[in-house]
C-alpha cells in the first residue's frame, strides 16, 4: 500500500505542479489620483469580471482592478456608466443591478445602492446630475432619482420602453427609450422631463431604438438613433431644445461625445458586419464634418468610445471583438498615436484626472 | 405534470403501444409452450473485429453512485463535461475537443436527435434503466449503430433494461437514493423474460430543493450564499418489449420500446454578485417510440428500424423587462426516423450497409425563428477484412440534407461524402490486445437556432468539419490473481468552420458566424487493475486525459495558438474499491485543471482547478433470489468550493444513501445469436 500511496502522491504533486501561477498585479497607487485615466470595464454578461482601472500616464503603469483593491470585494457584472458629481464617482452596474458610490479621492465605497424594485432587479443603464440629484436609467421603464447626499431612491419616474441614454439640458432630462429588449418592436421615442416638476412633459419621436443621448449648452441635444441594425440605417439626430423638432445631421453613427476641441463633437461608428472603425469631428455649427476619419481601422479593431483627455489628446477604447482584453489607444488631434495601452475586457467608459 | 395537449396524445400513445406489445407478447408467450423444443443456441459471435471503443457495465458504473450519465462520463479518458450545477444542471459532452454537437447519443441502437440545438444534456439522462454504456463508434460491425451516428464525430451508446431480453424469467429492481439538499430518488423496473418474448418497464422520480451553501473567494474573503431557483422534479417512464423466433437457419429478433420523460425545473443560471433574483423555470418533455427489426442467418444479418421522438421545452422568465413583462418560449421538436443497416459476409470480407433517413421539424410561439423543417439522408458503405492478426475497415459516409423553412429564408442544401479507414492489428491470440490507426472526416451541421434563431441566425453558415486521426492501443493481462486492462490513445483532431457566436451588431446582439479553425492533440489512458488476495479484492480503474485544443483561427488575433475556453489541458479520474466479503468501499478522486473562460489565455481569464474526494462504503446481502445493496457515503469530502463553468457554482460536502433491491425468480435460458 505504501507503493500505491507514493504513486497517487506523485501523479497528484505532477498536476498541481502544471498549474500556472498568476502575474503579479502591480501595488495599488496611494495618495493623490492625477494625471491619469479612470477606466471603467463592462466585462462580460455571468462573468462578474466588470473592472475599475487606472491608467497612470505619467509612467504608463496600469493597475487592472482598483476597486477590489481598495474595497476587497467585486465591482459585480456588466458596469455600464461611471460619473462624476461632487466629490464621489458613481458606478452604474447593470447585470448586478447596483449603483456603486466611491469616494473620489480615496476609491473607496461609500455606498453600494441595490436597484430592485419589489425583488426585481431594475438593471440600470445610465446616469446624469442635476442640482444634487442624480438620475439613472433603468431598463424596466423608469429613471430613478437619487438623492446625492443621502445615496436612496427618492422617486421613480415612469418612461417609456428599456430607456438608456439620459443628458440634462437646462432644466429638462431627456430619456431614450429604446424598447431594445421588444426586438425587432423596438421603442422610439425621447421623453423630455422637467426637472422642476419631475413630470414628463413631451414624447418626442427620433426614430427606431434611440440609445445614446448627448446635451450641449446653447448648443441643443443630440441622440444616436440605432435603427434595426439592417434596413433601418441608424442616425445622429439633433432635437431642437426650443421646440423639440428634430434634424437628422448624419447617417451611420453608432457613438457620440464631447470632443476636447470647442465648438466639435467626437462622432464615431463600428460596422460590427465589416468590422469598420472610423472617427470623425463634428463641426456642431454647420453640423458638417468638420475632421473626416481622424483615426480609421488600421488604428482600431472594435471601437467601443472615444473620450477627450484634455485639449490635445483623446482615449479611444478598443474591445478586441469584445472576447479579448481591450486595450486604451491614446490620439493627437491630428490621428497620430501616441500609445496603446492593454487593459481589461470591454472598456467602456474613461475620464480623465488632470 | 404536463398541460400541452399534445403531450398528452402522445402519452396515450405510448400506453396504447405498451398495451399492444405486451398483448403481443401473451400471444407469444402461448405459442412458446407448444415450441420450446426449438435450439437457438446456434449464433455466437465471437470474432476479431476493427473498434474503438470504451464500454461501461452496469455493476461498474453503479459504484460511484453517479446522479447521471454526464456524471458518470466525466470518469472516462478523452471526455470533458460541461457542468452547469450538479444535480440537474445541464451537462453537455465534449470528446477529444469535438464539441457538443459531433457526439451523438444511441438509445437501444437509435439516435437521439434535435435538430434545434444539436446536442444533448446529458445531465437529462437518469442512470437507474441503462444497462451498459459505450463510448465510440468505430466498429467492425455496422449492426447496431444507426447511420445517423457513424456519420458523426462520436457516439455514446445506451441500452436500457426494459428494452432487451434478460437472463432471468421475472426480474424487478428498486432503487432509492437520498441525499443532501433534498435529493429524493425512487425508481422501479420489472421485467418478464420468456424463451421467445420479453416485456419490461421502468418508472423513476426525482426530486431536489437544491438550495445548497457555497462561497466566492473575494479578495481576502468569501462571499457565502445559498443557491436559489435550483429546484427540480423530474419523471421517467419506460417500457419494452419484444420477441424472438427462427425459421429455417434464421432468426428473427422485433423490440418495441417507448420513453417519456418529464424535467421541471428551475434555472439559478449563473451567479451574479449582488442580484440573486433569478426566477426562470424551465419545463422539457421528451418522448420516444421505436421499433427496431434485428433478421440474422450464417451469412447475413439485417436491421430495419422506425423512430418516432417529440420534445418539448418551455423557456419562462417571469420578470422580463420587456414590455409584456414576461418571456415565454415554447419550442417542440418532432423528429421521424427510419433506417437499416446490412451486413454480408463473404469470402472476400464482410459487406456493410447503413442509411437511414429523417424528417425533423420545430414549432415554436416565437414568430421569428418561422417553421424550420430539416430532411437528412445519411448512407455508409462498409468493408472489412482480416488477414492473420491484421483487420482492415474502410468506408464512406455520405450525408444529404436540405432545410425547408415556410416564413424566412433557408440555407442551401448540403451534400457530402466522407472518407473512414482503420487499421488494427491484434498482438494477442484473444482478440482483446491490440493496436490500432483510425481515420475518419465528418461534420456537423448549424442546428435551428444557429441558422434561424431571431438576430443571432445566420442562414449562410457552413457545415463545420472534423478530421480525426487517432492511434489506440490495447492490452489486457492477467497473472495469477492480477489482471490489468490499459487502453492509451494518442490522437489529432481538425475542426474547420468552427461555428462560434460573435457580436456583429452591438454587443447584446451576437451573431453566429464560421470562424474558427481549431487543432486538437492529446493523449488519454484508461486503465484498470484488480488484485484478488483470498477474500480481499482490490481494484482501481481511472483515467488520465492530456488535451490541447488550439486556436489556429486568426494570426493576428490575441488568442491564436491558445487553448480554447473550459478545455482543461488535464483531468484525471480514479477509483478505488475494496471489496472484503460483503462489504465494499470506495474511494473516488476527480481531478480537473486549470482553463480559460474565454479563448484568450490571460490570467483574468483563469478558472481554478479542483480536486474532488468522495468516499462510500456498501452492504451487500442476498437471501435466495433477493438481493440487497445498501451504499452510504460522502461527495467533496473536504468541502471544495468549485466550477466547472466559472461562476456556475457546484455543491460542497454532501452526503448520500442508496438502497438497491433486486429479486429474479429463476434463469432463463441465454440466446446469445438472437
Amino acid at each position: 500500500m505504501k507503493v500505491y500511496s507514493r504513486v497517487w502522491f506523485l501523479v497528484f504533486i505532477l498536476l498541481i505542479s502544471c498549474n500556472k501561477k498568476e502575474q503579479p498585479e502591480p501595488a495599488i497607487p496611494s495618495g493623490e489620483w492625477s494625471n491619469g485615466l479612470l477606466i471603467l470595464h463592462e466585462g462580460l454578461f455571468q462573468q462578474n469580471n466588470s473592472k475599475l482601472s487606472w491608467l497612470n500616464l505619467s509612467e504608463f503603469s496600469f493597475y487592472t482592478d482598483i476597486f477590489s483593491a481598495k474595497n476587497n470585494r467585486y465591482l459585480g457584472d456588466t458596469a455600464n456608466d461611471m460619473a462624476i458629481y461632487g466629490g464621489k464617482i458613481y458606478l452604474v452596474v447593470n447585470a448586478s443591478s447596483t449603483i456603486e458610490v466611491l469616494d473620489k479621492y480615496s476609491m473607496q465605497s461609500i455606498a453600494q445602492i441595490p436597484m430592485q424594485f419589489n425583488g426585481q432587479a431594475q438593471q440600470p443603464r445610465k446616469i446624469a446630475f442635476y442640482q444634487n440629484k442624480a438620475f439613472v436609467t433603468s431598463f424596466d421603464g423608469y429613471v430613478n432619482v437619487i438623492d446625492t447626499a443621502s445615496l436612496s431612491v427618492s422617486k421613480r419616474i415612469k418612461v417609456g420602453r428599456n430607456p438608456e441614454g439620459l443628458a440634462v439640458y437646462q432644466n429638462h432630462l431627456y430619456v431614450a427609450n429604446s424598447g431594445g429588449l421588444d426586438f425587432p418592436n423596438y421603442d422610439s421615442t425621447v421623453f423630455c422631463i422637467n426637472l422642476n416638476l419631475m413630470k414628463i412633459t413631451d414624447t418626442i419621436f427620433v426614430g427606431a431604438n434611440p440609445g445614446n443621448i448627448l446635451a450641449l449648452e446653447n448648443e441643443g441635444v443630440f441622440v444616436i438613433k440605432r435603427g434595426n441594425y439592417g434596413t433601418d440605417p441608424s442616425e445622429l439626430i439633433w432635437v431642437d431644445p426650443t421646440n423639440h423638432s428634430t434634424e437628422v445631421v448624419l447617417q451611420g453613427i453608432s457613438g457620440i461625445g464631447v470632443s476636447g476641441r470647442s465648438n466639435e463633437l467626437f462622432v464615431w461608428y463600428f460596422d460590427h458586419g465589416t468590422q469598420q472603425s472610423m472617427v470623425h469631428l463634428l463641426n456642431i455649427d454647420t453640423r458638417q464634418i468638420a475632421h473626416a476619419n481622424l483615426i480609421t481601422s488600421a488604428d482600431v479593431k472594435t471601437l467601443y468610445g472615444v473620450f477627450p483627455i484634455a485639449d490635445d489628446r483623446f482615449a479611444v477604447c478598443d474591445a478586441q471583438q469584445f472576447v479579448n482584453l481591450g486595450k486604451l489607444i491614446i490620439f493627437d488631434y491630428h490621428g497620430q498615436k501616441l500609445s496603446t495601452t492593454t487593459v481589461a475586457l470591454n472598456p467602456n467608459k474613461v475620464i480623465y484626472f488632470p | 405534470m404536463s398541460d400541452n395537449p399534445v403531450h398528452s396524445v402522445f402519452l396515450l400513445r405510448l400506453l396504447f403501444l405498451c398495451s399492444f406489445t405486451n398483448f403481443f407478447g401473451a400471444i407469444a408467450y402461448g405459442q412458446q409452450k407448444t415450441n420450446h423444443h426449438q435450439d437457438y443456441d446456434t449464433i455466437v459471435v465471437k470474432e476479431k473485429r476493427v473498434q474503438n471503443l470504451q464500454k461501461i457495465e452496469r455493476k461498474d458504473f453503479l459504484k460511484t453512485v453517479p446522479h447521471d450519465l454526464g456524471h458518470l462520463l466525466q470518469q472516462r479518458a478523452g471526455i470533458h463535461i460541461h457542468d452547469y450545477g450538479g444535480v440537474g444542471g445541464m451537462k453537455t459532452l465534449s470528446f477529444r475537443g469535438l464539441g457538443a454537437q459531433h457526439n451523438q447519443l444511441i438509445v437501444n441502437g437509435q439516435s437521439i436527435q434535435n435538430a434545434q440545438n444539436g446536442q444533448t444534456d446529458f445531465g437529462l439522462i437518469h442512470l437507474d434503466n441503462i444497462e451498459s454504456v459505450q463510448i465510440g463508434n468505430i466498429d467492425g460491425d455496422l449492426l447496431e449503430i444507426p447511420a445517423s451516428a457513424i456519420v458523426m464525430g462520436n457516439t455514446v451508446q445506451i441500452n436500457t433494461f426494459e428494452s432487451s431480453f434478460g437472463h432471468q424469467t421475472h426480474e424487478f429492481r428498486g432503487q432509492s437514493n437520498v441525499g443532501s439538499f433534498g435529493q429524493v430518488d425512487v425508481s422501479s423496473a420489472y421485467k418478464m423474460t420468456k424463451d421467445r418474448y420479453f416485456s419490461g418497464v421502468t418508472l423513476k422520480r426525482r426530486s431536489f430543493e437544491g438550495a445548497y451553501p457555497f462561497a466566492i473567494r473575494m479578495g481576502n474573503e468569501s462571499m457565502e450564499k445559498v443557491r436559489k431557483n435550483n429546484a427540480l422534479t423530474e419523471y421517467l417512464l419506460a417500457a419494452g418489449s419484444g420477441l424472438r423466433w427462427r425459421n429455417d437457419r434464421t432468426t428473427h429478433q422485433i423490440k418495441f420500446f417507448g420513453q417519456y420523460s418529464d424535467s421541471d425545473k428551475e434555472l439559478p443560471g449563473a451567479v451574479i454578485l449582488y442580484n440573486s433574483n433569478n426566477n426562470q423555470t424551465l419545463l422539457q418533455q421528451n418522448g420516444q417510440l421505436g421499433v427496431n427489426y434485428i433478421g440474422k442467418t450464417t451469412d447475413i444479418k439485417w436491421r430495419i428500424f422506425g423512430n418516432y421522438q417529440n420534445q418539448f421545452l418551455r423557456y419562462h422568465d417571469p420578470s422580463f423587462l420587456n414590455q409584456a413583462g414576461y418571456l415565454l418560449n415554447e419550442y417542440q421538436n418532432d423528429n421521424w426516423q427510419l433506417g437499416g443497416n446490412g451486413a454480408w459476409e463473404t469470402p472476400i470480407g464482410k459487406f456493410s450497409f447503413a442509411g437511414e433517413f429523417r424528417k425533423q421539424f420545430l414549432s415554436t410561439n416565437r414568430a421569428d425563428i418561422g417553421a424550420p423543417i430539416r430532411y437528412s439522408n445519411d448512407y455508409v458503405i462498409q468493408y472489412t477484412n482480416a488477414w492473420k492478426n491484421w483487420q482492415l475497415r474502410t468506408a464512406a459516409a455520405t450525408q444529404i440534407y436540405s432545410d425547408e423553412n415556410r416564413s424566412i429564408s433557408h440555407t442551401e442544401d448540403v451534400f457530402r461524402i466522407n472518407p473512414q479507414i482503420s487499421l488494427q492489428k491484434s498482438l494477442a491470440a484473444d482478440a482483446s490486445t491490440f493496436i490500432g490507426l483510425h481515420y475518419k472526416q465528418t461534420m456537423r451541421l448549424p442546428n435551428f437556432n444557429e441558422l434561424y434563431y431571431s438576430q443571432i441566425g445566420n442562414t449562410a453558415l457552413l457545415p463545420e468539419d472534423a478530421h480525426q486521426l487517432s492511434l489506440e492501443l490495447a492490452w489486457h493481462k492477467k497473472v495469477n490473481q492480477t489482471s490489468f486492462s490499459l487502453q492509451p490513445n494518442i490522437y489529432f483532431n481538425q475542426i474547420q468552420n468552427k461555428i462560434i457566436a460573435l457580436p456583429t451588431q452591438n454587443l447584446f446582439v451576437w451573431s453566429i458566424m464560421n470562424v474558427e479553425n481549431v487543432h486538437v492533440y492529446g493523449a488519454d489512458l484508461q486503465y484498470e487493475l484488480a488484485h484478488q488476495m483470498e477474500k480481499l479484492l482490490i481494484s482501481a480503474s481511472g483515467s488520465l486525459t492530456y488535451q490541447r485544443a488550439l486556436d489556429y483561427t486568426m494570426q493576428n488575433s490575441p488568442s491564436f495558438g491558445h487553448q480554447l475556453a473550459y478545455t482543461p489541458m488535464w483531468t484525471t479520474n480514479h477509483t478505488i474499491h475494496l471489496n472484503y466479503q460483503k462489504l465494499d468501499f470506495y474511494t473516488q478522486l476527480h481531478y480537473v485543471g486549470q482553463r480559460y473562460s474565454l479563448n484568450q489565455n490571460v490570467p483574468a481569464n483563469l478558472v481554478a482547478a479542483y480536486f474532488l474526494t468522495d468516499f462510500s462504503m456498501a452492504y451487500n446481502t442476498k437471501v435466495n433470489q433477493h438481493q440487497l445493496r445498501l451504499q452510504v457515503g460522502v461527495r467533496n469530502a473536504f468541502d471544495q468550493s468549485y466550477n466547472f463553468i466559472r461562476f456556475f457554482v457546484m455543491p460542497g460536502r454532501n452526503y448520500f444513501a442508496q438502497l438497491n433491491y433486486t429479486w429474479h425468480n429463476k434463469n432463463t435460458k441465454q440466446h446469445e445469436g438472437l
